[in-house]
């Protein structure tokens, strides 16, 4: 199993109250899964996924990710475990905005230690796949919202996580845009890969072969959803 | 490896911040180049007082008078007991030690040179044969002072170069006859031109001692002393005992004034010291400054880059990677102004030693940038960098990566 959750909890203190963001979520995700997680702002789905991402830790439960049990892990071992294991894409996209698309692709490399001609190659490798190998040395600012969402794929891909997680990767694209990024998921998925998409548009939830609503910090549905295209 | 990318960041992140960069090195660079600056000029004003006191026999001078004066109560007042000195004395103060090389005694006067309608202002020095020895100046043409013209008080005199110049123009002096004070002396050799302090040495005119007392000042006395030792640490031990000498000579209650160059330097160097200690003062808290500065900034810039932080921690940037990286950017701009303060503090060093050399008329007037001193200001901007920046950095390490992601 990639991903097991066993009673995940999660509170934080906000302002005076304390907000109990997770309230005991258990979920297993295989490999080569390709899941969307739904639910409400204030459901709690942006606090999973932190956790999924290990961005974040529980409060209790654990969170065993390729059968290691990151769940009491200190910043140093969760910063190795994102830079291997997890592939991060963002709805703003997050990109270093006075760094080329080339070089913002080689940042996982370059903090996972792989030596500079590798990282290179690698990160172009990344930047081929996803269709921008004639856009290496331009800055995010010279490039579209399309193009830019296609360079953190190709981060998120440069080092060969074990998971893609994408929280509303299509949240700040056009529609047309949107459906492209979301076929270059869909491809990534047939290619292998474990994808996780957040998010909660229902049209978009409809790409994952298995949907997960949360709400009010549990798992509310959980289901295999059938795909117009098998 | 992520160090060499953590100085390009570094160098990045100040060339965007251009205005902001600058200014806030500037506190860095007025400090190390003020401390480069001044040491430059003080050890400019060192070597070259060194240099000059090298031409009149190096520190192995030891300058003896009797003083008729006396510091009472800090008022100069005349002392009760006086006896000039002779040229017995000489050979008296020769005789005290073995570490002693030279005596010379000292006197003379500004007189008229006169040669048929020519006539110059010179200075009368009366002395001995071994004069161009210690003073290590050459003669030009003709021969210097012999015992022979001492003993016989012969009216013979050797000219300086410029009043050679002056008084013969193109004509060779040498057994032409110079008035001196209306008596008539025999030019017998011409000294080679030469500069002390700045000033031509060649207003000289050199007469056996024995004729200048006869004929020029009708006494026996000489105004003092000057001494040579053998090696520049000698004078302390050879300076207690001229002065016993003398008063055994003279009478206890006689009063000596001992110079030695040796002395002076080592009080050169004592004010030397103290500019630098005052200019490192002054450094030091406007390196303090700069320091602050930095560290403002530094902080301003972690806020700004919170979501940076975010996203590199997110990627996989450790704590220590970060930490790494905001003090590296805090090093390089401390650096960054110490260089430029190194380059502003050598072109203000060389810029007031020629104003020196253009106003005090000094032929030359070193500036020196010693390599320990340029060193020291550098490695003091490291330290700076390092210890204002590593409050910064260990913000931005410590940051959250939940709430930098999400930070607006």
């Amino acid at each position: 199993m990639l991903i097991e959750l066993e009673k995940i909890e999660k509170t934080y203190v906000r302002g005076m109250e304390e907000v109990n963001a997770l309230q005991g979520v258990d979920l297993d995700i295989d490999q080569n899964e390709y899941v969307a997680i739904m639910g409400p702002s204030g459901s709690g789905k942006s606090t999973l996924m932190n956790i999924v991402g290990c961005l974040d830790t529980p409060t209790s439960g654990t969170y065993r990710l390729v059968g290691t049990d990151v769940s009491d892990m200190n910043a140093n071992e969760l910063a190795d475990v994102r830079n291997q294991q997890i592939g991060f894409v963002f709805q703003t996209f997050n990109l270093l905005p006075r760094a080329t698309a080339l070089h913002n692709v080689e940042l996982p490399l370059l903090y996972g230690g792989t030596r500079r001609r590798l990282r290179r190659e690698r990160a172009e490798e990344a930047l081929e796949r996803v269709g921008l190998e004639d856009r290496m040395d331009h800055r995010p600012a010279e490039l579209s919202g399309g193009q830019r969402q296609r360079v953190a794929i190709a981060r998120a891909l440069a080092n060969h996580p074990s998971i893609l997680l994408a929280d509303e990767p299509t949240g700040n694209l056009d529609s047309r845009t949107g459906d492209e990024i979301l076929e270059l998921f869909d491809a990534l998925h047939q290619e292998g890969n474990t994808v996780i998409l957040v998010t909660h548009e229902p049209n978009i939830a409809r790409h994952a072969h298995r949907m997960i609503r949360i709400l009010d910090g549990k798992i509310d549905l959980d289901q295999i959803q059938k795909q117009e295209s098998d | 490896m992520i160090l060499l990318e953590s100085i390009f960041i570094a160098l990045a992140q100040l060339w965007t911040n251009k205005l902001r960069s600058i200014l806030t090195l500037l506190g860095m660079l007025i400090g190390v180049g003020s401390v480069v600056g001044i040491v430059s000029i003080s050890e400019g004003l060192r070597s070259y007082i060194a240099d000059e006191f090298g031409k009149l026999g190096g520190a192995n001078l030891i300058f003896v008078s009797p003083q008729s004066m006396v510091l009472k109560d800090g008022r100069w007042v005349r002392a009760k007991y006086y006896e000039p000195m002779t040229l017995d004395d000489i050979d008296l103060v020769q005789a005290t030690s073995e570490q002693i090389d030279v005596v010379l005694p000292i006197l003379g006067m500004g007189t008229r040179v006169r040669f048929q309608k020519a006539t110059y202002q010179s200075q009368v020095t009366a002395t001995i044969p071994p004069y161009t020895r210690a003073f290590d100046w050459e003669i030009e043409e003709g021969r210097f002072l012999h015992d022979r013209d001492l003993q016989q008080r012969r009216t013979v005199c050797v000219l300086g170069k410029e009043v050679k110049k002056e008084v013969f123009g193109d004509l060779s002096p040498l057994g032409r006859e110079v008035k001196l004070d209306n008596h008539r002396y025999t030019v017998i050799g011409v000294l080679k031109e030469r500069r002390l302090f700045g000033y031509s040495q060649g207003n000289q005119v050199m007469v056996p001692v024995t004729t200048a007392q006869k004929r020029l000042f009708g006494n026996k006395y000489i105004n003092g002393l000057f001494v040579y030792t053998k090696q520049p640490e000698d004078a302390p031990q050879v300076i207690p005992l001229i002065e016993k000498t003398l008063k055994k000579v003279h009478g206890k209650k006689s009063e000596y004034r001992i110079v030695s160059t040796k002395g002076i330097l080592d009080d050169v160097e004592k004010v030397t010291t103290i500019m630098k200690m005052v200019t490192g003062g002054i450094a030091g808290i406007s390196l303090l400054v700069g320091g602050i500065g930095i560290m403002n900034i530094m902080l301003v810039s972690v806020t700004e880059r919170t979501r940076e932080i975010g996203i590199r921690k997110a990627l996989g940037a450790k704590p220590g990677t970060l930490l790494m990286q905001f003090v590296v950017e805090a090093i390089v701009l401390s650096l960054v102004g110490g260089l430029l303060g190194v380059g502003l503090g050598t072109g203000l060093g060389m810029g007031i030693s020629a104003v020196i050399e253009h106003y005090a008329e000094v032929p030359y007037y070193p500036s020196v940038v010693s390599l320990p001193s340029v060193l020291l200001s550098l490695g003091i901007s490291v330290a700076i960098g390092l210890f204002f920046g590593i409050y910064p950095a260990a913000r931005a390490a410590r940051l959250n990566p939940v709430d930098a992601l999400s930070f607006e």
